[in-house]
């Protein structure tokens, strides 16, 4: 009887293991996960009756990347009852937002609401999954003004993108950054207290290429943060961005591409840009640094996406390349000050503005769209949980929206001054900075509008940054605005059957590029790199055939806007 | 009680003889209990392993997403053939077996070896203690010993910090492509030698101790011992160890290479395996294209297992099939 019965023990705990093991991915619940930091004890979300449009409770599943809001967010749940619905959220990491999305869609396994970090990595597969219909239609905008006012504006592109056979397939969140449309200030903080210890920092912080790579060469030498012997680096970042980012715009083809090397216009055809001798040069350039040991040498094999920064934090690092956002900023600064209290908040990590190694008097900014990622709906989407989250993101381009999503509830945590201006009741600490009761933000609230510029009148930033930040965009857009062209529309979302399958050999090229740094020796780059995309080319030239078979080539970036406002994106679909 | 039982069996043997044959679901009946515990197993495999070589015909078609598996065009061998121009691939396949064969050669003796050297302590305190430490890495996710290496070998890792305070230039050890595949069997040996101690330590004590006992009356020292009595002793173990070793000669371990490895390293560190993800979920997806990869190396591997098992069954008669 024991025998009988432990054999029936086992086999039904190893049925058990094995249907425990095939759970499929999305029913992963997100309070799995580690939840966002509560809000405080003595915050209650405040009693909202739903409108009658919103009587059927609705949940629905979404992915996001960032922490989900806490279920006990009193502002998050002031909204899911002012709307009446609630969300499974399905917790991605950053690095693996495209794998898993892929790994949905080939086993139909999708989100209901999908959020998509659509870049160039992803383009063509999106024109391919939009046309092939693995994603619903999104409902006519009629009933949803706000979003509808959004794409209407005249100086950006928006839903012309993402409609297909005269259906919109998504909605991409559109940067509300004027006016510094299509610039993302990409750019290096740097030590400007290690800088006048040495007698070296330059008024506004603007610097030629050779000075700026003399301080850090002067930092790794001199040691002003007393790090000790062969433990200060100069420069470092995350390695996504690596190395365009460190200045060096020769390896990322800033007209005509978004954020990876691709395929560029010069003459009326399009080239490979990693074959251009402008590429060549800016990858000499990397090599010399890295040589140098300017570069700090595990960056080159740094995946973690946080060590280069926590090595900055520390204090070992004159330099750190980033995209300057406020939020960025604000955060490195806190960071650091968390750490030792006595540092000057505005020259631990002041924004350079350092001149192209190959152009003294052009710097590097990069070109961006006029969106940042776009949300779509699964097939098995209901009508019902469409219309909701058209609601939500409806409400957020509202103004009551945009002061919720910045501040909290009007009365509670802000008051409008006479002038408009916000009066934020929050708590301050010791330094005065805003103490965010909520966890609700971060997210939801973007969904539909990325609204960087919008983060200068914010009343709960930290003042010094704001004014660092914004008057260091203010002082390129004055030097180079003219220069920062927008993204090739025409060769990112259309299709052609070799594009389509090949795409733009980013992850090779990228390899190969770290690879020659750490191991090739001299002059020796310019060779092995010609003869790497010798061997690439059969692969690429078929690429390069189908884009070149295509009737019309931007080369001026108002002209194509237009053409692309007038339909001529469908005729290459 | 002897003679009793003697002929219990024999007029039992003498009762069974003579029933006719039972149908294979009256025996099925008799030993359910047997049955219901090989159940689980057989659906996981059936479920997980058989039916999903559904989709082995992705390697011989066009895979459109919105299609489907059974609507997409079959396109003959036009993967395969991609697959035999592709450079990438040539350098995948020779780095599993280059990283498979120093596997096999400097790792696969190392849990023999420490075994029989652990069979060789006398205090059984210390030499539970030893298995224990040994065994412990083996529970350690390569995501972990990733990051350990990396804090060992970095640039502003352990060893280099202290090659720097003797005054001695750093050294980015984790871009050397000479030392790379010696870190992969390093951290390997670190990571699973004690765990495969255990199979070998089981066999030791299952040979019989008066074999010992009857060397050690005849003179015999301890190295005699290891190699007339232990290392015959557990040499079919090893064998059957071998057999399954070598038949996967194709995996060269993914979890490892994908978190130890980087870009400066990928052309000795790109395994198949990696190729096959990366190809996959890291560049524009060609599904029939990595089926056609996984296809090859399934195959490949079914091959070398075959051969090893015949050479083995040939020469020692152990064999697994």
């Amino acid at each position: 009887m024991k025998t009988r019965l432990f054999a029936l023990f086992l086999a039904l705990l190893l049925t058990l293991a094995c249907v425990a093991c095939s759970a499929p991915a999305s029913q992963a619940p997100a309070k799995e996960q580690e939840p966002a930091a509560p809000a405080e004890e003595n915050q209650e979300a405040p009693v909202v009756e739903n409108d009658n449009e919103f009587a059927e409770h609705v949940t629905f599943t979404m992915n996001t990347t960032s922490d989900p809001p806490a279920e006990n967010d009193a502002l998050w749940q002031y909204y899911t009852d002012k709307f009446n619905f609630s969300v499974d959220w399905i917790p991605l990491q950053y690095a693996e937002r495209f794998d898993k999305l892929r790994i949905w869609i080939a086993t139909d396994d999708l989100p209901d609401v999908v959020w998509i970090g659509l870049n160039d990595v992803i383009y063509s597969e999106y024109v391919t999954w939009m046309n092939s219909g693995m994603f619903a239609e999104v409902p006519s905008l009629d009933a949803y003004p706000n979003i509808r006012a959004m794409y209407d504006q005249e100086s950006m592109l928006g839903d012309e993108l993402c409609t297909f056979d005269g259906k919109l397939m998504s909605l991409h969140a559109m940067r509300d950054s004027a006016p510094y449309d299509f610039m993302l200030n990409m750019g290096i903080g740097y030590r400007a207290d290690w800088a006048e210890k040495l007698n070296m920092r330059k008024e506004g912080d603007v610097y030629t290429w050779d000075e700026f790579m003399d301080l850090l060469q002067a930092f790794i030498d001199q040691d002003p943060g007393g790090n000790g012997a062969g433990n200060t680096y100069g420069l470092c970042t995350r390695m996504g961005y690596f190395p365009d980012i460190l200045g060096i715009w020769q390896t990322n083809p800033t007209p005509w591409t978004f954020e990876e090397p691709g395929y560029i216009e010069m003459d009326g055809q399009y080239v490979w840009y990693p074959s251009t001798d402008s590429y060549i040069e800016g990858l000499k350039t990397v090599k010399g640094l890295y040589d140098r040991g300017i570069i700090w040498p595990d960056n080159v094999i740094d995946s973690s996406e946080t060590l280069y920064r926590e090595l900055y934090v520390a204090g070992q690092v004159g330099a750190m390349a980033q995209n300057l956002t406020l939020s960025w900023v604000s955060q490195v600064r806190d960071d650091m000050l968390e750490v030792d209290p006595t540092l000057d908040r505005e020259k631990i990590y002041a924004i350079a503005k350092v001149s192209n190694p190959g152009t003294e008097d052009e710097f590097y900014q990069h070109a961006v769209a006029s969106y940042w990622s776009c949300v779509a709906f699964s097939l098995k989407a209901t009508d019902t949980q469409k219309d909701r989250f058209l609601a939500t993101q409806d409400w957020n381009l509202s103004q009551e929206g945009v002061n919720l999503g910045l501040y909290g509830l009007e009365g509670t945590d802000f008051t409008v001054n006479e002038d408009g201006s916000i009066n934020l009741l929050w708590k301050q600490d010791e330094t005065g900075t805003y103490l965010d009761p909520y966890t609700f933000r971060e997210y939801y609230t973007r969904l539909s509008v990325y609204d960087n510029a919008a983060n200068f009148t914010n009343a709960s930033k930290n003042p010094q940054d704001v004014e660092d930040v914004r008057s260091a965009m203010d002082w390129s857009l004055a030097n180079i605005g003219d220069k920062v062209k927008v993204l090739d529309y025409v060769q990112t979302y259309t299709t052609t059957p070799n594009k389509d399958k090949l795409g733009t050999f980013t992850a090779q090229t990228k390899a190969k590029v770290i690879d020659l740094l750490a191991n090739s020796t001299g002059d020796a780059i310019e060779s092995e790199w010609r003869t790497w995309v010798a061997e690439m080319m059969p692969q690429v030239q078929p690429v390069l055939d189908d884009l070149n078979a295509y009737e019309y080539i931007p080369s001026d970036p108002k002209e194509m806007m237009e053409w692309v406002r007038n339909d001529g994106l469908s005729q290459y679909r | 009680m002897r003679a009793s039982s003697s002929r219990r069996a024999l007029s039992g043997g003498a009762v069974l003889n003579a029933q006719p044959k039972r149908s294979i679901w009256r025996q099925i009946w008799i030993k359910r209990w047997c049955y219901l515990i090989i159940l689980p197993g057989m659906a996981y495999f059936i479920l997980f392993k058989y039916v999903p070589m559904y989709g082995i015909q992705l390697a011989f078609k066009d895979f459109n997403i919105a299609k489907g598996i059974t609507a997409s065009p079959w396109v003959g061998w036009s993967n395969f053939e991609l697959l035999f121009r592709d450079r990438e691939f040539f350098l995948a396949l020779k780095n599993t077996l280059i990283i498979s064969y120093m596997q096999l050669l400097l790792f696969f003796p190392f849990p023999i070896v420490l075994s029989i050297l652990i069979n060789e302590v006398k205090p059984m305190r210390y030499k539970r203690s030893v298995q224990t430490i040994l065994t412990f890495p083996h529970f350690l996710s390569w995501v972990i010993v990733a990051g350990i290496m990396m804090n060992i070998l970095a640039n502003n890792g352990a060893v280099n910090n202290l090659l720097a305070t003797m005054g001695v230039e750093k050294y980015n050890f984790l871009t050397d492509k000479g030392l790379f595949r010696y870190i992969l069997v390093f951290t390997l040996s670190w990571k699973e030698a004690g765990w495969s101690c255990i199979l070998y330590i089981a066999a030791i004590t299952g040979i019989d101790p008066s074999l010992y006992e009857a060397a050690t009356i005849d003179g015999a020292n301890r190295w005699h011992k290891i190699l007339h009595i232990t290392w015959p002793g557990i040499l079919p173990v090893v064998l059957i160890t071998l057999i399954l070793r070598v038949g996967s000669m194709m995996d060269a371990g993914f979890d490892q290479v994908m978190n130890l490895y980087n870009n400066t390293v990928l052309d000795v560190a790109d395994i198949l395996d990696t190729y096959i993800y990366r190809i996959t979920f890291q560049r524009m997806p060609n599904y029939g294209f990595s089926t056609a990869v996984g296809l090859f190396k399934g195959l490949t591997n079914c091959i070398l297992l075959l051969s090893v098992n015949a050479v083995c069954k040939k020469i020692n008669g152990t064999s697994i099939i």
